[in-house]
């Protein structure tokens, strides 16, 4: 070992720009992978919601002066249900997808600790609507459905359907249905009784942080009274309808709701697919950015090393020559070489976790982000450790094929 | 001297074509993922009002106490109905105005009658003052208008182009939301970005603009309802309906912004600002001590996170992508110019200085730092237009190539790799050339 260490003792600069080559690539590298996993949660998280191109919906509906009662609203809903072509429609105070409006809270479980922060989606037939696989219960019955809401409804007791998610977090034990959970941690805060799970339902907002509860969602029947911003979706038959459907849908909202709109805020009719695109939109640019300045931190680290340890072994071909004169076999100074490199940039690593490391704690300081799990760590050791590794392998086998006679050259 | 260094530099670069690519490519890519991310970043934290931020403050109230808080702990960062006019009242800033988003629409006088949707705000006649507007022709309204809550309003350059061809139109009237209003002002083309007069309502980015301002009582006089956000306290949602509600509720909705001279002046309205809130505790209004904030323009601009944190980190990542380059030049011109110590000891027994040897190789670092510019302008334009694809469109919007991002793309490609190139080039003008010759 000692052969190997005080040469790079005594040639410091060399050894040590590769050191901190490697620290620096090491830091960021461990950094932007970590933002690169929280930027594909929601893209790969399913959002439950089944064919999202048959989905039409109509949001961005802004009444003029008072909300509108919801008795025109209901009549709007059952006129878009006519369409031909439409199986299933819904009046709803939010949207997934949709951040224009939206109700979130901590729910509990009622009689226990276990406590959560859920989304809660408002509306009538949402389960049909948006066609999400219900896997344990059953859906709303009508009467549940043509319950009209005091206000949002967040203060009434009755029943909701969650999502597989939510009920393992606030029943452990597996058993959701007919157990009640209390939306808010106030004594009087409404009562709601499970009486179905679907598998999955994402939220309409995903924050950078609490990635496990992107898929706790809640619905409750009903129609919201007294909501400036309603919203409806239309589930079409068939994927060629969908455009009829559309223009059917537009003139219909345009006709029952146009009069009372405000001027100027044009509503959005859009299918579900779109709307989901469009927010996945900047996650997946994201996705892009950061895969792409992960690669070419490794790639230049990859190449400053080879460049850097190309030279090293160039330098001491002389010294090479007369190990091999004295008996050193090929294998040996290949593995010298490689050895030595694994010294450089295993303290480089060292050195690069506590970057790593400090990086992130100022930006969770300083932004929004969570901690970075430990976990990163010894992945992009070993990252590390394989880039310097890889990069060593050309200039090891050049040296290692000097001959023992340049030794006797020009001395 | 230096142009026959540079001929040298371009014709070793030459001789070891691999090399200098793997190096310009390093530089490159650094650079332009940098600028790139600057060109963004650039276009998002500009100070909107450069000359007067640190006059412009805005006050925040703490009126739903601390059991309504949000998770950071900080009070509502909008006002009241009660609070903005008892401010207004009490009047105890050099300038003040209370602020609420309006979108009504105005009648055309053409032959076509169509009604043009348009945005703009309901303020007080002193916000035009406080933030420097510019007229084309006319002004703001008297403190009189606003108390009388006269029927006049001021409009934007491009709604005067479309109503009135661009004439002054002073004094003409306009029919806004089935009211006719006199035009007392006339603006030069204005669109700050962000939109540091109400952030809260506007997000900070967007827009071509605000249309038209009208007077704020003259506004709620005409039941002219709030076009930007409202918060409300949980559980204590408007007891009245419409906007007569909103306005007896406790729900936040109204932008505020003071103007104070002075340190003296800030500290005052501070007390001031406490005063008011202990006053409304004893009244029974508050149930709490205060807990007001009262930020300049900077720190309520970076406190309502205007510039996206996802810019900020994307600006590191790539400053760090940039370092790791530099550190990867500093080896490989170490490398290469060490490679070339038989040629520095002929030189150096030939006559040549140190500090010549020095210039020779620094004189290379720049050519290669240059070349490297040139790929990072590429990539930089690139990136600017890419960046649409990561960025909101509005964002993306604002960033723009100009001479001056290009000017400072090659600026700092070629610096940065002298700056590089520096130790290298020591540690050439170094080597004993009697050690080199007798190697030799």
């Amino acid at each position: 070992m000692r052969h190997i260490v005080k040469p790079l003792l005594r040639h410091r600069m060399m050894p040590l720009l590769v050191l901190l080559q490697v620290a620096l690539a090491c830091a960021i590298a461990c950094n932007a992978l970590f933002l690169l996993q929280q930027k594909l949660v929601p893209i790969l998280t399913p959002d439950g919601v089944g064919q999202p191109q048959q989905l039409i919906v109509a949001w961005n509906i802004v009444p003029r002066g008072k909300p509108w009662p919801v008795g025109t609203l209901r009549q709007t809903v059952s006129e878009l249900r006519a369409i031909p072509g439409v199986t299933a429609a819904s009046l709803a105070g939010s949207w997934p997808m949709e951040t224009m409006a939206q109700m979130t809270g901590t729910v509990v479980a009622d009689g226990k600790s276990a406590k959560a922060s859920a989304v809660i989606y408002i509306g009538d037939h949402l389960r049909d609507t948006l066609d999400l696989k219900l896997v344990d219960g059953r859906d709303f019955s009508p009467t549940e459905d043509g319950v009209v809401l005091k206000g949002m409804g967040i203060d009434t007791d009755g029943p909701t359907i969650i999502t597989r998610a939510l009920a393992k977090h606030l029943f452990p034990d597996g058993h959701a249905l007919g157990k009640v959970i209390r939306i808010g941690d106030e004594a009087d805060a409404a009562r709601r009784t499970v009486v179905g799970v679907v598998a999955h339902l994402m939220r309409n907002k995903f924050g950078q942080d609490n990635r496990a509860d992107i898929d706790y969602s809640m619905l409750f029947p009903g129609a919201p009274s007294n909501w400036p911003v309603p919203m409806f979706g239309v589930r079409v038959r068939a994927v060629a309808e969908v455009a009829g459907v559309l223009k059917a849908v537009k003139a219909t909202v345009q006709r029952e709701l146009g009069p009372n709109m405000i001027q100027g805020i044009d509503p959005a009719y859009e299918t579900y697919g779109d709307m989901r695109k469009r927010m996945l939109a900047q996650p997946k640019a994201a996705v892009w950015l950061l895969s792409g300045v992960s690669l070419v931190v490794l790639l230049v680290a990859l190449v400053g090393i080879m460049g850097m340890t190309g030279y090293w072994v160039q330098q001491r071909t002389r010294q090479i020559g007369i190990r091999r004169a004295l008996g050193a076999k090929r294998s040996d100074i290949l593995h010298e070489i490689q050895v030595e490199n694994l010294l450089v940039v295993g303290s480089g690593i060292l050195l690069g976790m506590a970057l790593a490391y400090a990086v992130n704690l100022w930006l969770m300081r300083h932004y929004e982000l969570s901690r970075l799990p430990w976990q990163y760590l010894p992945l992009g050791a070993v990252l590390m450790l394989a880039l310097g590794q890889l990069a060593v392998l050309s200039p090891a086998l050049r040296a290692a094929a000097v001959p023992p006679v340049v030794a006797t050259r020009s001395v | 001297m230096f142009g026959y260094y540079l001929e040298i530099a371009v014709r070793s670069l030459r001789r070891n074509t691999g090399l200098t690519l793997l190096m310009v490519l390093a530089i490159g890519f650094g650079v332009g993922a940098s600028m790139t991310a600057y060109a963004v970043f650039r276009a998002v934290s500009g100070d909107p009002i450069p000359w007067k931020s640190s006059n412009l403050f805005v006050p925040q109230i703490d009126a739903w106490g601390p059991v309504a808080r949000a998770d950071d702990g900080e009070p509502q960062d909008a006002l009241d109905y009660t609070d903005a006019m008892a401010l207004m009242r009490y009047h105890r800033a050099a300038r003040q105005s209370a602020i609420y988003a309006v979108a009504p629409s105005v009648l055309p006088t053409d032959a076509s009658r169509t009604p043009i949707p348009l945005g703009g705000f309901a303020v007080y006649g002193e916000f035009f003052p406080m933030l420097d507007v510019h007229f084309e022709y006319g002004g703001g309204w008297s403190a009189g208008d606003d108390e009388r809550g006269t029927p006049v309003v001021v409009i934007g350059a491009a709604i005067n182009r479309r109503l009135f061809g661009g004439a002054d139109s002073v004094g003409r009237m306009v029919s806004i939301a089935g009211r006719d209003y006199r035009v007392v002002g006339v603006m030069k083309p204005w669109n700050p970005q962000p939109i540091f007069f109400d952030v809260v309502d506007t997000g900070g980015f967007g827009g071509d603009g605000p249309d038209l301002f009208l007077p704020f009582r003259t506004a709620i006089a005409a039941d002219m309802e709030n076009a930007g956000s409202t918060h409300c306290p949980k559980g204590r949602m408007p007891s009245a309906p419409g906007f007569a509600g909103l306005q007896a509720s406790s729900c936040t909705w109204i932008a505020y912004m003071v103007e104070l001279d002075d340190a003296v002046a800030v500290r005052r309205y501070r007390q001031y600002l406490d005063d008011y809130a202990r006053e409304q505790q004893r009244l029974g209004r508050f149930g709490w001590p205060p807990d007001n904030r009262l930020r300049d323009l900077r720190t309520w601009l970076d406190h309502e996170h205007v510039v996206p944190d996802d810019t900020r980190v994307s600006m590191l990542v790539a400053l760090g992508l940039l370092l790791v380059c530099l550190l990867n030049t500093v080896g490989l011109l170490l490398a290469r110019f060490l490679r070339r110590s038989g040629e520095i000891g002929v030189r150096r027994a030939m006559g040549a200085s140190r500090s010549a040897i020095c210039l020779q190789f620094l004189a290379e670092s720049a050519v290669i730092g240059a070349a490297g510019g040139v790929l990072g302008l590429l990539l930089t334009g690139v990136g600017v237009l890419g960046a649409g694809l990561v960025l909101p469109v509005y964002l993306a919007g604002l960033a723009h190539v100009d001479a001056r991002l290009l000017l400072l793309t090659v600026l700092v490609a070629v610096l940065a790799t002298v700056l590089a190139g520096l130790y290298p080039a020591l540690r050439a003008s170094r080597v004993q050339p009697a050690w080199q010759l007798k190697t030799q």
